[in-house]
């Protein structure tokens, strides 16, 4: 084994390490050490975030309302998963919470369906589909079941725990989604 | 185009979706205030400086529990501002105007409405003037961040706090029970 190859193994376990040593730091209320860790995931959370509320102002505010979170249960992180995992998995709770507060309001307020369909262009620069402004264009139910299903990998029965929802429903929104995006996508 | 076509083409798009997608902004800011703990008081060479009552308020009532008429009074002021247009003033910091301006005329009502109560306790200025001192540290914060929603919320918040302390503590005896 070449030395260069060698290097190149060992840089996931150091950075691995790097990480640990930076939970650890900020178990202990190391603000610096959280930011760095923020620094190294707000990438990773927004993307989810984004994806699951379908607008910037939301997903900055959900991410916001991660990381808040995260510091505080932070000491409930045992490093039996992988920290990136285990940070997903708060997420999601908590863009979909966050959802759920957001909808209470404003349904009273405007009275808002859930089956309305946002009319935003689906391709991007490159004239490629988009797929990130095909999600968004989503009714949010949908949307939801959509990327936790299809694109973080949960099954139908987490999805229905975490939404409070039928497996049913969960797989029923799935099809929908997929539906709509046939359509949108050019597919007969 | 078939079914198979759509399913390969939507996995193949899923698959080549980023994984990480940075934010426009730097959400940090707001984050760091609302973890800053009670007590610990902090200022940036940017002069963001925050209070330790703006974080207990914050930890107390968590902001997403804002009461509806609130976030009635936000939108209410957001579409006031979308109508009268600056030119030289950004969206986010004319509403920032507005709520320190309505906040205050809100405020000096409700002290001379209330001038001829007798006082339920002797520290309540003290309060309120940590509450002022609090909504000061979040207005510097929002010059350098003017669009953190979270920063607006907590101003907001720190707005009703001051209201509410000052009708608490004139509010006749039978009201406290």
């Amino acid at each position: 084994m070449s030395l260069e190859t060698s290097v190149l193994d060992a840089e996931p376990v150091l950075r691995e390490q790097r990480l640990k040593n930076l939970i650890e730091s900020a178990k202990q209320g190391d603000r610096n050490a959280y930011q760095q860790i923020y620094q190294q995931h707000v990438g990773q959370v927004y993307a989810l975030c984004f994806r699951l509320t379908g607008n910037k102002e939301n997903a900055e505010e959900a991410a916001q309302e991660v990381f808040i979170q995260v510091w505080q249960k932070l000491a409930n992180f045992k490093g039996d998963s992988k920290f990136s995992t285990w940070l997903h998995s708060v997420t999601s709770n908590v863009a979909i919470s966050y959802l759920r507060k957001q909808k209470g309001w404003l349904q009273k307020m405007f009275n808002l369906e859930d089956s309305s369909v946002a009319e935003i262009p689906c391709e991007g620069l490159s004239g490629e589909i988009d797929l990130d402004a095909i999600i968004v264009r989503l009714p949010e139910r949908a949307r939801i079941v959509f990327v936790l299903h299809a694109i973080e990998g949960y099954r139908h029965e987490e999805i229905a725990q975490r939404m409070n929802i039928a497996v049913g429903s969960s797989k029923a929104q799935f099809h929908r989604a997929k539906q709509l995006m046939k359509d949108w996508m050019g597919y007969e | 185009m078939s079914n198979d076509n759509f399913e390969q083409a939507l996995q193949d798009k899923v698959r080549t979706l980023p994984k990480e997608v940075q934010p426009e902004k730097d959400l940090w800011q707001g984050i760091d205030i609302a973890l800053t703990p009670v007590g610990q008081h902090r200022a940036s060479a940017e002069s963001v400086a925050t209070s330790s009552t703006v974080v207990r308020l914050f930890e107390r009532h968590n902001i997403r529990n804002l009461a509806l008429a609130a976030s009635l009074a936000l939108v209410a002021i957001l579409g006031w501002n979308g109508l009268q247009k600056s030119p030289e003033l950004s969206p986010s910091s004319t509403l920032v105007s507005h709520m320190m301006q309505q906040h205050d005329e809100q405020k000096s009502v409700l002290l001379a409405s209330l001038s001829d109560s007798p006082e339920l306790t002797d520290n309540w200025q003290t309060q309120l003037l940590e509450l002022e001192q609090a909504a000061s540290a979040i207005e510097a914060a929002l010059q350098n961040d003017p669009n953190n929603i979270t920063l607006l919320k907590m101003l907001q918040q720190v707005h009703q706090q001051q209201l509410a302390l000052i009708e608490r503590v004139h509010a006749p005896a039978w009201q406290q029970i």
